[in-house]
């Protein structure tokens, strides 16, 4: 094998896919051919070394951590070149997606930074096309037979022109960032420019309501100067009313001075309400107070008047009943009467009881005597006598009885009225009593001593000049709330003044802030002309490249066709071609020799074998491309010899070998009997080594022999 | 406000025949205005497309120009122009003009004229009116929104009058509002 690149010695793989515990495999810098039935494991290993160099999966979120195993995820490749060993480590980070640490040391076991020693493979990308080159196994992962674009960088590094595509590369990632750059300024300035643009309009319409009824009045539009001595003017119009200093000076700013002329009308309108207030209510208590005293006057001195009536009434009815007569005399008669009444009623009873005896005793045979006197007297006359005598008595008595009964009805009257003056005079006492002590309170509430006066009078007099001061006061208040209103409206007329310098001061911030949006809109036109001339200069070079890569596209393409014709032996399509028109894409057409333009897409046209073929030619042609200073010069080729029947196998075991004189290969292939067959036929005895994959567990991962017979 | 008072002015005129047409026709009546505008620019104008490309051809006394005319109401939509409408301004001359003309129309109304060779490079990208406006000529932006704002003032009484034939019209004879 030619070159000066590294080589591939040995490989220690641990936890990776289908390995489980620490595994290390002798390549001893020779070709090595993996063979073995499929899901053995090889790829695998082809899989572990691709890792091992790289660090990055070949799709996003591959998991390449053996999930049976616990313990750690890594690869150790040791390179040699020049009979120095280097080691180098890769260990996957765990719950990091994809991520892995990697660690170069020299044979001294020195640590080195692995830019330093490999700065190609450091910058390289993962996939095949480079140094390092690779086909997958797995339908899924595989690149479509035309795409060559994997191999853009070995091509043009064989053109000498890498340096340039890694400039239209570099321009066209700053174009990407200069494009998100200016997006992103042009976003915030459209936000800001929207934001600025709907808060003028919302503060212009306020100013064009304001000016619809100025408050200013008919003049010119007011500055913030005249505002402000207007607005201190009415403060010290105010202060002449109050006996209140104005904190703010003359001249300070209007929104101060609005707050003092707002706490000035407010004070002012306060105290002067309070004051009148309080005079209102002193009077309103006093009226009240006098009112009620008044009231409370006339209320006893009628009673007084009605109780000397009624007395008067009594006095009169007291004097008709006695007729002249006292309550005495009129006793006495009615005494008199009383016994009259007693004695007639005792001889009625008499004369009755005589009567009924001498009836009783007429009907007797003997002769009664008079109880009395003795005397026998005549039945007959006596009879009759006391017959007449208890007649004549009956009616006396009814007679005396009805002047006692009559005389009796005046006496208890007599007594009545009596009793009622007698009332009444204790009712008029207490009553001028209350009268005296009403006077001493009006006295008291007029702040008068003499008595002579006509208390009541006075008391009349006072309220009525009470009334008189009431009247007078709810005039001042309507006066003062008319004023108060005033106030109130020139304030809000200088509320509307200040309003409009904000909204107006407002406005010239925002004009200030489009001024600052236009410096930056300068500046992102700036961004743009700079983006455009850096597009111009890709565009430029892009153009050049293009038609150096045309100019050179014979040349590679003659390499293709050739790999092609030798790996396929077609025999429809004999030419393979870079599709020139769809540069800088990289894409292969296939031809004939009849119809070499425009080609065909392969995928629609090759069958299974011939693409597989087709896969491999780029590796092939440009693995002649000798003057590549790689480092690492690899061939990963995993089951290249799908579909291919034992013919094909043949050669393309046969072009390996001759790729096998500049180019490490390892190769996973479960063709294991063609290989052995093939192998010593074609490749160097020395020079190659076979690895037998001969069995799989999960828990021990593959069964690992070398040709020989050995196991790992 | 001194000089935006007429932007501010012009920009109610402009809402009021938005308020009274369909975004359709009021897209249509910006183009025959943006017409008006070349003719007050000194402009021949040719042609007044209301389908097909470009929107607006005209003649000025150095070459053509051709215009394709946009409307935006809101302000900050991010415009794509297609192909065609690219191939429509595509200047054919040395001495032709393509501009791709933005009509900002609220809160006040400003035009951003776009160079057609600004332009290609990026017809695959949206962009965004502060793009545009960094893309835009400024001279001809200024002149377009200042002939625009005094056109709206002059004929703000009467510019619900102005259907976009009647616009079209007297473009194409040449006469003016």
């Amino acid at each position: 094998m030619d070159g000066t690149g590294f080589r591939l010695k040995q490989i220690k793989i641990e936890g990776f896919k289908g390995f489980t515990s620490s595994r290390t495999i002798p390549l001893n810098g020779k070709h090595v051919f993996v063979l073995g039935p499929n899901s053995y494991g090889k790829s695998s290993m082809v899989e572990a070394i691709r890792w091992g160099l790289f660090g990055s999966t070949r799709r996003p979120g591959e998991v390449v951590a053996n999930q049976g195993y616990v313990g750690s995820c890594r690869v150790e490749l040791s390179l040699e070149r020049e009979n120095r060993e280097w080691t180098l480590k890769r260990t996957l980070i765990r719950g990091v997606s994809g991520g892995s640490d990697a660690d170069i040391v020299d044979n001294l076991g020195q640590s080195h930074l692995l830019r330093e020693v490999l700065p190609q493979l450091e910058s390289a990308p993962a996939g095949e096309g480079m140094h390092i080159i690779y086909a997958a196994q797995s339908a899924p992962l595989r690149r479509p037979a035309e795409d060559v674009s994997p191999f853009e960088r070995t091509i043009y590094s064989y053109l000498g022109l890498a340096d340039v595509r890694i400039a239209i590369s570099r321009l066209d990632n700053f174009i990407e960032l200069q494009e998100a750059t200016e997006k992103r300024l042009a976003e915030k300035l459209d936000e800001k420019r929207n934001e600025i643009d709907s808060q003028l309009s919302l503060l212009t319409s306020q100013c064009d309501q304001i000016i619809k009824t100025p408050p200013w009045g008919t003049g010119s539009v007011p500055t913030r100067e005249d505002t402000a001595t207007k607005m201190g003017e009415f403060i010290k119009e105010l202060s002449a009313i109050v006996p209140i200093v104005p904190t703010i000076a003359v001249g300070a700013e209007i929104n101060l001075l609005m707050r003092e002329a707002e706490t000035f009308v407010v004070n002012v309108i306060h105290s002067k309400r309070d004051e009148v207030e309080t005079t209102q209510r002193g009077i309103v208590n006093k009226l009240g107070r006098g009112q009620s005293l008044l009231r409370q006057l006339n209320n006893v001195s009628g009673q007084i008047q009605e109780v000397k009536n009624e007395m008067a009434s009594i006095e009169q009815e007291l004097e008709k009943e006695l007729a002249g007569e006292t309550l005495d005399a009129l006793t006495k008669t009615l005494e008199e009467i009383e016994r009259q009444v007693e004695e007639a009623a005792l001889l009625h009873d008499i004369r009755s009881k005589a009567h009924t005896w001498l009836t009783r005793s007429r009907n007797k045979s003997k002769k009664q005597r008079c109880p009395l006197c003795g005397c026998a007297p005549d039945s007959g006359d006596l009879l009759a006598e006391l017959a007449n005598s208890v007649k004549l008595c009956s009616s006396e008595e009814a007679e005396i009885v009805a002047k006692r009964d009559a005389l009796k009805l005046r006496r208890d009257e007599t007594l009545r009225l009596t009793e009622h003056i007698k009332k009444l005079q204790e009712k008029h006492i207490a009553q001028q009593q209350e009268e005296n002590q009403a006077k001493e309170e009006i006295q008291e509430f007029l702040g008068i001593k003499s008595k002579q006066q006509d208390i009541s009078a006075a008391l009349q007099q006072h309220i009525g000049r009470l009334e008189e001061d009431s009247l007078r006061i709810d005039k001042q208040l309507k006066e003062a709330e008319g004023l108060h209103q005033e106030w109130n409206r020139k304030l809000d007329r200088f509320k509307d003044e200040v309003r409009f310098h904000g909204l107006q001061e407002q406005i010239l911030a925002l004009q200030k802030q489009q001024q600052q949006v236009k410096q930056v809109e300068a500046e992102l036109k700036s961004l743009t002309l700079f983006g455009d001339s850096v597009r111009v200069i890709s565009e430029v070079l892009q153009a050049a490249l293009n038609n150096k890569l045309k100019s050179e596209l014979p040349e590679i393409n003659r390499k293709l066709t050739e790999a092609f014709k030798t790996l396929t032996e077609h025999p429809a399509y004999n030419i393979v071609f870079i599709d020139e028109t769809i540069l800088p894409k990289l894409e292969l057409r296939v031809a004939s020799d009849d119809a070499p333009l425009p080609g065909w897409v392969p995928s629609q046209i090759l069958n299974g074998q011939a693409l597989n073929a087709l896969e491999l030619v780029p590796y092939f042609a440009f693995s002649e491309l000798t003057d590549l200073p790689f480092e690492v010069y690899l061939l990963l080729l995993d089951d290249p010899t799908q579909s291919f029947d034992p013919h094909h196998i043949e050669i393309l075991v046969a072009k390996l070998a001759e790729l096998g004189k500049r180019v490490q290969l390892i190769v996973a292939s479960h063709e294991t009997d063609h290989f052995r067959r093939l192998l010593p036929k074609y490749f160097v005895p020395d020079n190659y080594g076979i690895i037998h994959a001969t069995g799989f567990s999960r828990q021990d991962g593959p069964t690992l022999e070398i040709g020989s017979g050995g196991k790992y | 406000m001194g000089e935006s008072t007429s932007h501010w002015q012009a920009g109610k005129c402009l809402q009021t025949m938005r308020d009274a047409v369909t975004l359709s026709e009021f897209g249509f009546r910006i183009q025959g205005l943006a017409a008006h505008v070349l003719l007050r620019l000194g402009a021949r104008v040719l042609q007044v497309n209301s389908q097909g490309h470009p929107d607006i051809f005209a003649e000025t006394g150095i070459g053509s120009i051709r215009v394709e005319v946009e409307a935006d109401i809101h302000g900050y939509r991010p415009r794509l122009l297609t192909e065609e409408d690219l191939d429509g301004i595509a200047p054919r001359k040395i001495t032709d003009k393509g501009y791709f003309a933005l009509a900002l129309c609220g809160p006040y109304p400003r035009w951003l004229l776009v160079d057609h060779s600004r332009l290609h490079r990026r017809h695959d990208t949206p962009a965004s009116p502060a793009i545009l406006k960094a893309l835009s000529d400024v001279e001809a932006s200024e002149q377009w929104t200042s002939e625009f704002i005094t056109l709206l003032l002059t004929h703000c009484q009467h510019l619900l009058a102005y259907s976009f034939d009647l616009l079209a019209r007297r473009a194409l004879e040449g006469r003016p509002l």
